[in-house]
């Protein structure tokens, strides 16, 4: 669910996680990738995704969290 | 994207417009008319450059398109168009005069008598390396030419002469430097019957990964074949090339500018590569190394795998 919304506001790079197999492809590639370019072009927030702006701002400070716990993980 | 690329730090952003005229003609993706005249004004009010790749070979019978996206660079404002086909640099030259231009790495010229040519010819300003020389031949070729040089540090590779491949038209009739695209995404599927992933190029299958295997894009040049001899990648292996750690002898030998792969990804990735690149260019200046800034990235390679490229190839 973290990976889907973060792949909907755009925080989560899609390729990567299709090579790292998150990401399933099935039926049309093409409705798929319109799809992922249009998600990305749109700028989505989570206020957007979910209506909620205390939900977006709890999301984001979740997101922080794990960003840097990931950066300070990586930086070993 | 581009907002992301500037945003984190980029002093150039290259960009298409919405067709067959670039090589990322992917569906949803790239510029309208409208779009990247709004860019252009984004990118010049934080002090940033638009460069518009216009870098498909133009089709006999078809030149329109191209042409109308040179008028349309023109027209927003862009800094310079980045063109590969004779006739595309010939139109700019001389309907354009002042508009600066850039030599794809779809031209492949990888020699200073090549790269001569399109200075004289076109008055082409800077030129894009192929991903095919090493560091010191880099340095060697600079030596021999006057104008810019940009290099790519980081993204995917093509295999070998770039601009001159069809692979992908034997299989889907439409090819990267005519269309624009090397696997259509209408022609892709990926089926996953049996437990493996099988990624398949309008039927043809290119790969097979098992449950949790790393995987790659699905295209010829990037697959897994058996020959009489072995089975294995027959062209080029899914890795991403990241150059992170040649920077300091790219700008030694006189590179003028580094280059990232991969406007069809996304704005997690463009600001991340931006940023990082940005970190460790900003870091060379201060005379710092870069070491810190090497890891940052590998989450986003292809096929999960990162490699120097040909600036430290050897031959198999």
């Amino acid at each position: 669910m973290e990976d889907l919304l973060a792949l909907f506001d755009g925080s989560l790079d899609a390729d990567s996680a299709f090579f790292g197999r998150t990401v399933q492809v099935d039926g049309d590639t093409g409705a798929v990738v319109a799809l992922h370019n249009a998600l990305e072009a749109a700028n989505l927030s989570m206020t957007d995704l979910l209506g909620l702006p205390l939900i977006d701002q709890g999301f984001r400070m979740l997101q922080g969290v794990i960003r840097r716990s990931r950066q300070a993980e990586m930086a070993r | 994207m581009l907002r992301s690329a500037i945003e984190a730090g980029a002093d150039s952003v290259y960009c298409g417009l919405r067709d067959e005229t670039n090589a990322r003609n992917f569906p949803g993706l790239n510029f309208s008319q409208a779009e990247l005249g709004e860019s252009v004004v984004f990118a010049h009010g934080r002090g940033a450059k638009v460069l518009v790749a216009i870098n498909t070979f133009a089709r006999a019978g078809a030149t329109d398109a191209w042409r109308r996206a040179v008028d349309v660079a023109a027209a927003a404002g862009a800094d310079a168009i980045i063109a590969a086909d004779l006739g595309v640099l010939s139109y700019a030259r001389d309907q354009f005069p002042d508009l600066r231009l850039h030599l794809s790495v779809q031209a492949a010229a990888n020699s200073a008598d090549a790269i001569a040519f399109y200075a004289r010819a076109y008055g082409v300003k800077r030129v894009v390396l192929p991903r095919v020389l090493s560091a010191q031949e880099i340095a060697a070729l600079i030596g021999d030419v006057d104008v810019e040089i940009e290099a790519f540090v980081f993204g995917g590779l093509c295999v070998m002469a770039e601009g001159r491949c069809a692979l992908s038209s034997y299989a889907t009739g439409r090819s990267p430097n005519l269309s624009g695209v090397c696997s259509p995404p209408e022609a892709v599927n990926f089926d996953r019957s049996g437990g493996a992933l099988t990624p398949r190029l309008a039927g043809l299958a290119i790969d097979r990964f098992n449950p949790g295997e790393i995987a790659g894009y699905p295209t010829l040049c990037k697959g897994r074949f058996t020959t009489p001899e072995s089975t294995g990648y027959l062209f080029e292996e899914p890795v991403s090339l990241n150059a992170m750690g040649l920077l300091k002898s790219l700008r030694t030998a006189g590179v003028r500018a580094v280059k990232v792969e991969g406007r069809q990804r996304g704005k997690a990735y463009v600001a991340r590569v931006a940023a990082a690149f940005r970190g460790a260019i900003d870091a060379l200046d201060r005379g710092e190394d870069t070491e810190r800034f090497e890891k940052l990235l590998t989450d986003l390679a292809e096929g999960g795998r990162e490699t120097a490229g040909a600036y430290r190839k050897t031959w198999r």
